[in-house]
């Protein structure tokens, strides 16, 4: 989930406008209807369209406006990571009450890159529980990892993962799978 | 059974906040997305600036002709950019216009759409731009040489970019592209321009120092700066003789670099450099005024006709705003001209600063 928009072109500027427009609009519409205005629909299209000419023959203005949303999408960001982080620990910390279920299981023989010279596909390096996942989603690898080794209690933490590797700014992709740094 | 009862309970309240930051998050993936979505609809389709640039044997590149295409700047934003038939911006030629520009991607008019194009706001001042980008001042010399004939009895503006252009004069390469350069013989001490590499091969010998840190080099006035302003010279004073020729009359046009991102750039340069601290931003307008009062030639510096908002926000070179501005001042340029500078030269400039 991009909440950011990096990109700076006219066309971006054009686009955010219009769908402020939009939102505005939609809220203006909703806020005025609410209060049992009969012109809910006019108030709407006027500030969509006001708010979508203005950004569309001002670049300027809808540049600002851009940057001001995007300094908000941030504030949001961060807090949210926060929340959801937090939210993981908590269940962390909750099932570590009781105690630890987590197994030490070392690769088998051979199994690993760092054992054998000759090395291995990526694949050795992603099942050193003795579990390959099928190349799904990392969330579905998760919960069969955790159903097949009786930790259930891990099924918990893939809601807010799953939200928190969504919420990504737009400088902040993360890299692929089986991305090496040579030292 | 304890561990999946505390990580139930955990597991609740985790997902209470996950729905919470959810629906906190909810219009901001919309925003983006809608935007993102709407903005490639939008937008048109684009060339790189790669894409319109072509192997010459004599200039090391130019752009290519009779282009009417969209092409994307450092933003990746596209702008309509239009060229004639020999690839310079615009549609009329140097014979139909009053003022010529030569120069670098200022003269192209980099990053900027046609409607705002600086040579398109000359008012009754028809202005033709002769430039490409990343040009230096011996490709601006080689083309006035061949475009001679045309220029009898107009203003032919310099734009001297003092960004890149005063050390790109002395170098083989810029950006990658072999380009033509002054070389100074050992034994004699003059310049001449060097175009036995040029090639459509790329360069592969990598810059040493980004343009902006050689720029603040050239303006501490150290070893670099005096070659740098000495090929200047040769440069301009060959430019005058070539337009004396013709009837024509020169006028070097300096344009600083007021961008915000440079000033950045520069603030970044001096905290790692020390060597560069001392460095006068006003050097190189006071050198090229000394050597145009030399050589008797026009000077107009746009350091003060220029500000910052002239300039865009994440590119060095001038937005719509400051480019009509150029524009207007380029048309008052051909009305009402500098006072031709009353020192003349005691010799051919190459001999001058040799001794």
């Amino acid at each position: 989930m991009l909440i950011t928009t990096k990109r700076r072109s006219r066309a971006t500027a054009r686009a955010f406008a219009l769908v402020m427009g939009l939102c505005l609009g939609l809220l203006t519409a909703g806020g005025a209807f609410a209060l049992g205005s009969a012109m809910w629909p006019i108030w709407g299209v006027a500030a969509l369209f006001g708010t979508g000419a203005i950004g569309w023959w001002n670049r300027r203005a809808a540049e600002r406006g851009l940057e001001a949303w995007n300094t908000l999408a941030r504030a949001v960001a961060r807090l949210a990571r926060l929340a959801l982080t937090g939210a993981a620990f908590l269940v962390i910390v909750l099932a570590g009450v009781a105690g630890s279920h987590l197994p030490w299981l070392p690769p088998d023989p051979g199994a690993s890159g760092w054992l054998r010279r000759s090395g291995e596909g990526s694949r050795a390096f992603e099942s050193q529980s003795n579990f390959s996942s099928s190349g799904g989603s990392w969330g579905r690898t998760v919960a069969a990892w955790a159903r097949r080794s009786g930790n259930l209690w891990v099924w918990a933490l893939i809601p807010p993962l799953l939200l928190l590797s969504r919420i990504q700014l737009a400088n902040q992709r993360s890299l692929g799978g089986a991305t090496y740094t040579l030292y | 059974m304890l561990r999946t009862t505390l990580a139930l309970l955990g597991g609740v309240l985790a997902l209470a906040v996950t729905l919470v930051v959810g629906v906190v998050t909810l219009p901001f993936w919309l925003v983006s997305s809608l935007t993102a979505g709407l903005a490639a609809l939008l937008e048109p389709a684009s060339l790189s600036q790669g894409d319109i640039i072509e192997y010459d044997p004599d200039l090391g590149w130019k752009v290519k002709a009779n282009q009417r295409c969209f092409v994307r700047d450092l933003a990746e934003d596209p702008h309509r950019v239009t060229t004639d038939a020999h690839g310079w911006r615009g549609r009329d030629g140097a014979a139909e216009a009053d003022v010529v520009a030569f120069g670098d991607s200022f003269a192209f008019g980099d990053g900027i759409d046609d409607a705002g194009f600086f040579a398109h706001h000359g008012g009754a001042v028809t202005i033709k731009a002769v430039g490409a980008p990343g040009y230096n001042m011996v490709q601006g010399l080689l083309l006035m040489r061949r475009l001679a004939p045309e220029l009898t009895g107009k203003t032919v503006v310099w734009l001297v970019y003092l960004g890149n252009d005063l050390a790109d004069n002395l170098r083989p390469e810029m950006d990658g592209y072999r380009t033509p350069f002054l070389r100074r013989a050992e034994d004699t001490g003059s310049w001449h321009i060097h175009t036995g590499h040029l090639g459509p091969q790329p360069w592969t010998f990598p810059t040493r120092l980004r343009a902006h840190e050689l720029f603040m080099e050239i303006a501490t006035g150290a070893h670099l700066g005096r070659r740098a302003f000495a090929a200047a010279e040769h440069l301009i004073g060959e430019a005058r003789d070539v337009l004396e020729g013709v009837g024509a009359r020169l006028v070097v046009v300096s344009v600083p670099d007021l961008s915000p991102l440079s000033k950045r750039w520069m603030e970044d340069a001096v905290a790692a450099r020390p060597d560069l601290a001392d460095w006068d931003s006003a050097l190189p307008d006071r050198e090229l005024a000394a050597i145009c009062r030399r050589l008797a030639v026009r000077f107009l510096p746009l350091t003060n006709r220029l500000s910052e908002s002239d300039y865009r926000d994440f590119d060095v070179h001038w937005n719509e705003e400051g480019s009509r501005k150029v524009g207007a001042i380029l048309a008052r340029l051909h009305a009402d001209p500098p006072p031709e500078p009353t020192e003349k030269p005691s010799g051919s400039p190459a001999r001058r600063i040799a001794s």
